[in-house]
């Protein structure tokens, strides 16, 4: 009785079932929906404890290495950090902490650029990432003069609590001190290379003693440890590598160049009035068209760095230049600008030509020269300042790095920091 | 470093994996870096990629450099074992011939003709045949003996008659001389 009961309502389901689906068929299918989580939003700041600022400073300044994967990939992104850290203590309307992380990282970055002075890696670096968060502390700033190419999201992410614009100045400052830095470690590395690669016919051997810092896999000099002027300039390449890598402003790039091309004309052309054979300089056009070819090459022809080589240029032009007639003398007055009567005088007195027939500069000539040049009233100083230092500027460069993407890569070890 | 090494970092792309340095690593880090900022516009979506692209490059930096620690480990190895190979073979040339080298080693020279030539059993074998060959030798040399002697001599030829005898004519009686 039971099985037949079964039986009984099986058939029932059975028939529920197809009448069920009949009546589906014609009722509109249900539509799959997807659910998706919602991703997460990020607001573009890192949040990180009190206790932990020590350690931020370590592994983010002190330590870091101005060479590895993550810094690299992203240039700039120390300063992107701080500024993100920045951002979290302003968030949270903490003056106190602002301005101990503010103060922090400007006297850690200090000691490094005091520690690490001969390293032009180190130093570059820090200059380009000190640039960097001075024109994240303006480009967010919510002055409106700064946020000209902002994006809507950058803007919504402006500095909130506090008025920051002191720390522009002091972050200035601290620009300007590791430029000097800078450029005296340049010069340390340059100017023992500059008369040899500029002046001498023959290369020299092995000029330099030991590799200096901040060149690590870099070429340094011809294969048989000879110093030419191929040599230099792929020396100078090597360092506009460098900076470039490290997301330095092109405008600071230019300014740097052109105090090296300073320093370079001025070296070269004080040894030239000193020695009286270098004053047959015959591959003096040509070394010096070589510099002006590597700043086209560069894109640099517009940093100022050919202008300050027009006494050198000028001075190579006039050991080639006529110096017989009263039309030459007229012609070189013309042309040598650039140089001060003292200094036109001495290369004509100690000019030595190369072809034996030829005679040397006469003595009436000069006295043509000097009376003609008697109007200028230019210094009696012979000698060009090689130690003079052009001031620089840094004019705001903003970024167009959404600071809600940034995530910090694994090598940097700050796994402590927590990305809101 | 020779002169005219590239310093331009898009040619780290084009080495041999096994050239790599980590040099190479940081430039190729920084064109990645350069040309994903020019697709970032948009940048949630990019996000994600630039950080896992980061972490495949710190992990490259990381096998490139314990490569190329390991290759400088291993050639230091093979160059301070060649080295005592060399001095060891120095050593052995001047000590003479048959030197002992290490346990139960023993060195000949080949052009020495009073040099070890034969096995244990080949040399076993040759004594049992020298000592069955001179068994046999002192045996015929007892029948030599034997044979010389006057009374055999004697006594085969009175053998040899009886046979005789006794052979041709068995019914003659027999008269001793």
């Amino acid at each position: 009785d039971l099985t037949k009961q079964l039986k009984m309502y099986m058939k029932k389901v059975e028939d529920f079932e197809a009448s069920v689906q009949q009546a589906s068929v014609t009722t509109d299918p249900v539509r799959v929906v997807n659910i998706t989580r919602k991703e997460k939003e990020y607001q573009g700041m890192l949040e990180y404890k009190e206790s932990d600022l020590s350690r931020l400073l370590k592994y983010l300044i002190i330590d870091l290495k101005p060479r590895g994967v993550a810094v690299t990939f992203t240039p700039g992104l120390p300063a992107y950090i701080l500024f993100m850290c920045l951002r979290y203590t302003d968030n949270i309307s903490d003056d106190r902490r602002v301005s101990t992380l503010l103060n922090s990282t400007i006297s850690s970055i200090k000691g490094v650029v005091k520690r690490k002075g001969e390293d032009f890696e180190v130093i570059s670096f820090w200059l380009a990432n000190t640039c960097r968060l001075m024109h994240c502390l303006k480009q967010y700033s919510g002055d409106e003069a700064f946020m000209v190419h902002n994006t809507a999201k950058q803007n919504e992410q402006c500095l909130t609590n506090f008025e920051l614009s002191e720390y522009h100045q002091l972050f200035g400052d601290l620009a300007i001190q590791i430029y000097h830095q800078l450029i005296k470690c340049l010069d340390n590395i340059l100017q023992p290379l500059i008369v040899a690669s500029m002046l001498e016919h023959e290369p020299i051997q092995g000029v330099l003693g030991s590799k200096p810092t901040g060149l690590r896999k870099r070429s340094t000099s011809t294969s048989d440890g000879a110093v030419t002027i191929e040599a230099f300039l792929q020396r100078l390449s090597v360092f506009l590598t460098t900076m470039s890598q490290h997301g330095m402003d092109v405008h600071v790039v230019k300014q740097i160049i052109k105090q090296e091309f300073y320093v370079i004309g001025a070296v070269t052309l004080n040894h030239l009035l000193l020695r009286k054979d270098m004053c047959s300089w015959s591959k003096g056009l040509y070394n010096v068209w070589q510099l002006e070819e590597w700043l086209a090459e560069n894109e640099l022809t517009d940093s100022g760095a050919k202008e300050s080589l027009e006494p050198l240029i000028q001075a190579a032009q006039l050991l080639q230049i006529k110096k017989k007639t009263e039309a030459d003398a007229l012609a070189i007055c013309n042309m040598c600008t650039a140089l001060t009567t003292a200094q036109i005088i001495k290369v004509l007195t100690l000019y030595t030509p190369v072809i034996e027939f030829e005679e040397r500069v006469s003595t009436t000539f000069i006295s043509t020269i000097k009376n003609l040049l008697k109007d200028r009233n230019d210094s009696a100083t012979l000698m060009m300042d090689a130690k003079k230092i052009f001031s620089v500027i840094f004019p705001f460069t903003p970024s167009s790095v959404a600071l809600e993407t940034l995530q910090i890569p694994a090598s940097l070890n700050l796994a402590f920091l927590t990305r809101v | 470093m020779e002169f005219g090494e590239e310093s331009s970092p898009a040619l780290a792309f084009e080495k041999d994996a096994f050239e790599l340095t980590v040099e190479d690593v940081y430039d190729i880090s920084y064109v990645i870096g350069r040309d994903l900022l020019k697709i970032s516009s948009a940048g949630e979506e990019v996000s994600d990629l630039q950080f896992r692209i980061v972490r495949v490059l710190e992990m490259f930096e990381t096998l490139v450099n314990k490569y190329n620690l390991s290759v400088e480990e291993l050639k230091l190895e093979r160059d301070n074992l060649k080295s005592e190979l060399d001095r060891i073979i120095k050593e052995g040339s001047s000590a003479g011939q048959g030197t002992v080298r290490g346990p139960n080693q023993l060195v000949v020279d080949l052009t020495d003709p009073n040099r070890p030539r034969f096995t244990m059993q080949e040399l076993k074998e040759v004594l049992q045949e020298r000592n069955q060959l001179k068994a046999q030798l002192m045996v015929a040399q007892e029948e030599l003996q034997l044979y010389k002697s006057p009374y055999y001599s004697h006594y085969t030829k009175e053998t040899k008659l009886k046979q005789y005898l006794q052979k041709e004519q068995p019914k003659v009686p027999v008269c001793y001389i």
